[in-house]
């Protein structure tokens, strides 16, 4: 199948419309991010093995699977965060390494093509 | 005819969608090219970044990237060529070079028996 040319950009902002709706308008950045890293996945293999039928529902599932893995690992460095904080107030002393090692939310993402 | 593997390696893509379907294009134009010329046995797959190494007597687990991210092989594809320097030739039309990528080009070994 050949795309248009305009097909990728108007997918894009197709994308990062859906994913502010998730995230929150003030989580523009993080949309942006996570709409590119959503890309390059389905790219990689295409490029090998040609597009299929309907790009559009691959590029917004494979956004959406990528937006919830963030908002999962937010959560979970959230909750890690509580228990350090009540760790620390209780024995008067931050925990060792721990207080700055959480991953950050958001891991820089690479993109091959 | 004998046989040979492309390793993709490293070659970071623009991050703009434009860019990106750009260059997925570039891609599949170069693999039709090699197909219909029947140098292609195998279109093979993409490679996940991220991965494994188990090395020595100890089998030590270790986590992947094992190189620099630009030596990352991230994909292949199986050739079929004359020779070697045939094999180049047609390495050389590969788009992975404009983002700084390179192809390692190996010879499959064959025994006749």
């Amino acid at each position: 199948m050949e795309p248009s040319d305009h097909l990728f950009r108007r997918e894009a902002g197709r994308i990062v419309a859906t994913l502010t709706r998730i995230f929150g308008i003030h989580n523009l950045a993080l949309a942006e991010d996570v709409m590119q890293d959503a890309f390059c996945r389905p790219l990689e293999v295409w490029r090998l093995h040609g597009i299929p039928e309907n790009p559009s529902a691959w590029l917004m599932a494979t956004a959406k699977n990528r937006a919830l893995d963030v908002l999962r690992r937010e959560r979970t460095a959230r909750a890690l965060r509580r228990n350090l904080d009540g760790f620390s107030t209780a024995n008067g002393h931050s925990p060792p390494l721990l207080k700055n090692s959480l991953p950050p939310a958001r891991s820089k993402m690479t993109c091959f093509a | 005819m004998s046989e040979f593997v492309y390793l993709y390696r490293g070659g970071e893509a623009g991050r703009s969608p434009e860019r990106m379907q750009q260059m997925m294009q570039k891609w599949m134009t170069w693999f039709k090219q090699l197909g219909q010329q029947g140098h292609v046995k195998d279109q093979g797959q993409p490679l996940e970044r991220a991965g494994k190494l188990v090395k020595g007597k100890q089998k030590t687990v270790t986590d992947g990237p094992f190189a620099e991210t630009k030596d990352v092989v991230g994909g292949y594809t199986l050739i079929e060529a004359r020779d070697l320097e045939q094999a180049v030739e047609l390495s050389k039309g590969c788009p992975i070079f404009e983002v700084e990528g390179a192809v390692e080009v190996r010879p499959v070994m064959k025994l006749n028996m």
